[in-house]
């Protein structure tokens, strides 16, 4: 079977570094103009630069996306804009208008064009449209089911990138202006204030309330989760699989990216598939902020495929280190905090070549070289014991229990 | 100006006629959605055999995303509508686009709002691929209309009345509600009502047999605009019919063709309607203005 691309988001270029080292093949990030997500911490020219620097360095791609519905005034300064990250390596960039498609065309017959899913790409025919126009890939709409996407595939039209994780529009994408309407804000430009994610009454044609007073009518979408079909769409020939969220924590990113590497590399080498998904479930809910569902692959999404009664689910695991570097002798590890602990935590260390082992914190030094019983303030170095050999760059998270 | 608007029955078509209606749409259950009368074949069979006979053009709408598993069917129906012989397809997928653009080259393509045009450039671009008409986005807001029409006034559509769909969702959702909280459900085509709990705003909506749809709280009419727009070149003017009555929609036809006052058609329908000007003096932005 073919090797699909992991294709994973970042919001900085601290996220992009993570989403590489725990196995991303690809990583897609927004630049400060032309982007969706607005609310993303969106890079600049220059973090473009390193960021491509640093995928290329380690072996993977770099892809920035373009993506907005643009108005008139949105499109001053596109062609530089193109030119620039042509310029500086960017190995595709990720298109919803068909405008913006032709000019990344133009400036660039090296930088690969994409198609964004904001233009709900559903069908072969589709994907020959955009093969007259130049466009490299396609990426599908997330209405798509396994077998709609196993037909596309077997046209042979274009490489197609697919959705495999993360938030979900209930909409279909780039046709919904809830937040336009109810907020203002242009969803189309990056806006989007998830209107679908509120309550509202329902309402008969006589005015008649018809909801449930206690669960009011939401169209609020769990997340996706592919991990079930996962196998099929690397036997269909998918080209690359895509992880949503550039909003996400890097703790996020380190679990989903490092769960979807492992099981992608299980299935690639004849592991157990119900087994490699079991192990990958397990992980992906110590970062799960919303419970997950099948999207679209085997069946339009029923009532389970909403949140009508919660918004989230309380992640099962917190986030409280890197790794910045280990003493085998000593077994002191130099590590990084972002939130606090205290001694006589249990804590798991995961990293891409570290298979989350489970220990006690004995011993801590702070960062003014004396033993301490709790740390707290977020990126100081300290010291831990930990009886085991870590990675630098391997994370530290809490076990709930 | 070149009024398009959807048509169910041969009361509204033979109205349409005799206001001088540039054309009219039908819709089917299987092409079309965010309509609450589709036809069946024999219907359009009907239908397009009187409007053939008076030499109303018609289109038929095919606003929605076509999933590949749906291909054969749509070919099928295809097949089936254009032997009824159609000016052209009114659509929202570019897979279908360029499909009918193969099959049928001499047929007229206008693609419809929810293909989300924003800016002179893209119409520019789906104009030099074939496509004779471009509707545009709902979230334009009138300085912006105005910059697209004075280049491409004979080729862009934009919607003049009507309920604006805001959203549409391939899931159906009022099934789903229901199915959660253990009611029965009956209401496919029907009109729903939905209010978000903090807001007075009353949403209209729907669900078909595609999916579920969210419309604007208020009815768009730009009776005072068109005259403007028509000044610097527009040609060509939608009619939103979902939600409305015969006689509304009557009205706003004579008024656009200028044999209703627009004072007393405002009147008139405000009676019954909550008009708005959508967001022509609204403009939405990419990010949060207040508070940042």
């Amino acid at each position: 079977m073919k090797r699909p691309e992991l294709l994973a988001p970042a919001g900085d270029l601290a996220r992009l570094k993570t989403a590489v080292h725990f196995g991303a093949d690809a990583v897609y990030i927004g630049g400060k103009k032309f982007s969706l997500r607005s609310r993303a911490s969106n890079f600049e020219i220059a973090d473009i630069e390193a960021g491509v620097k640093y995928a290329h360095q380690h072996q993977a791609k770099l892809y920035v996306t373009v993506n907005m519905i643009p108005h008139q005034e949105d499109l001053e300064g596109l062609r530089e804009y193109l030119t620039a990250l042509d310029q500086i390596g960017v190995d595709a960039v990720i298109v919803a208008s068909l405008y913006i498609a032709r000019v990344a065309r133009q400036v660039s017959s090296r930088m690969e064009v994409h198609l964004s899913t904001q233009q709900s790409s559903a069908n072969i025919e589709t994907l020959n449209f955009y093969k007259t126009l130049g466009i490299d890939r396609v990426v599908l709409a997330r209405e798509c089911s396994l077998e709609d996407i196993e037909q596309i595939s077997s046209g042979q039209s274009l490489p197609i990138e697919v959705f495999i994780h993360g938030g979900m529009c209930v909409n279909v994408s780039g046709r919904c202006t809830l937040s336009n309407y109810m907020t203002l804000r242009d969803a189309n430009r990056g806006g989007c204030a998830q209107s679908c994610r509120w309550k509202y009454f329902l309402l008969d044609e006589n005015d008649q309330p018809l909801h449930d007073p206690d669960t009011l009518f939401s169209m609020s979408s769990k997340d996706l989760n592919a991990t079930h079909v996962l196998s099929d769409l690397i036997r269909i020939g998918v080209s690359s699989l895509k992880i949503e969220g550039r909003m996400k924590s890097e703790y996020y990113l380190a679990t989903v990216v490092g769960a979807y590497r492992r099981l992608i590399d299980d299935l690639l080498s004849g592991k157990s598939e119900s087994e490699s998904i079991d192990k990958c479930n397990i992980e992906l809910a110590k970062a799960e902020n919303r419970e997950t569902f099948g999207g679209f692959f085997l069946n339009k999404p029923l009532a389970d495929g909403h949140l009508y009664d919660k918004n989230g689910t309380g992640i099962t695991q917190e986030f409280l280190a890197t790794v910045v570097s280990y003493d085998e002798h000593s077994q002191w590890a130099t590590i990084e905090v972002r939130n606090h602990f205290s001694k006589g935590w249990s804590c798991e260390v995961f990293g891409p070549n570290t298979d989350h082992i489970q220990f006690t914190i004995t011993d801590m030094i702070n960062s003014d070289n004396e033993p301490t019983e709790r740390v707290f303030k977020p990126m100081e170095i300290v010291k831990i014991k930990i009886p085991f050999t870590v990675m630098a760059d391997d994370f530290i998270r809490k076990v709930k229990a | 100006m070149n009024i398009f608007v959807l048509v169910s029955n041969e009361q509204q078509l033979m109205f349409c006629h005799s206001s001088s209606v540039r054309a009219v749409i039908f819709s089917t259950a299987f092409c079309s959605s965010k309509t609450q009368h589709p036809l069946t074949l024999s219907e359009l069979a009907k239908l397009s055999d009187l409007a053939g006979s008076i030499g109303m053009p018609w289109y038929l709408s095919i606003n929605r995303m076509m999933l590949q598993s749906e291909w054969t069917e749509f070919q099928q129906e295809i097949i089936n509508v254009n032997k009824f012989d159609p000016e052209g397809y009114i659509v929202s997928d570019l897979g279908v686009m360029h499909y009918l653009m193969q099959i049928y080259p001499g047929k007229k393509i206008i693609l419809q709002t929810d293909t989300t045009i924003t800016n002179v450039n893209d119409v520019e671009v789906l104009l030099d691929l074939g496509v004779d008409y471009i509707a545009l986005a709902r979230e334009l807001t009138f300085t912006e209309v105005k910059e697209i029409v004075e280049k491409f006034g004979e080729r862009v559509i934009i919607s003049g009345f009507g309920y604006q769909c805001m959203s549409t969702s391939n899931r159906p959702l009022l099934s789903n509600y229901f199915d959660h909280i253990h009611h029965d459900f009956d209401g496919i085509y029907k009109r729903f009502t939905l209010q978000e709990e903090g807001r007075i705003e009353r949403y209209p909506a729907m669900q078909d047999t595609h999916g579920f749809h969210i419309f604007t709280s208020s009815v768009l009419e730009i009776f005072d605009e068109v005259e403007e727009l028509s000044s610097i070149g527009l040609k060509n003017l939608m009619i939103e019919t979902v939600f409305a009555d015969d006689e509304t929609i009557q009205t706003v036809i004579m008024t656009f063709n200028k044999k209703t006052d627009i004072p007393t058609a405002k009147a008139e329908i405000s009676a019954k309607y909550n008009l708005s000007k959508a967001l022509y003096y609204t403009p939405t932005s990419a990010v949060k203005v207040v508070g940042e």
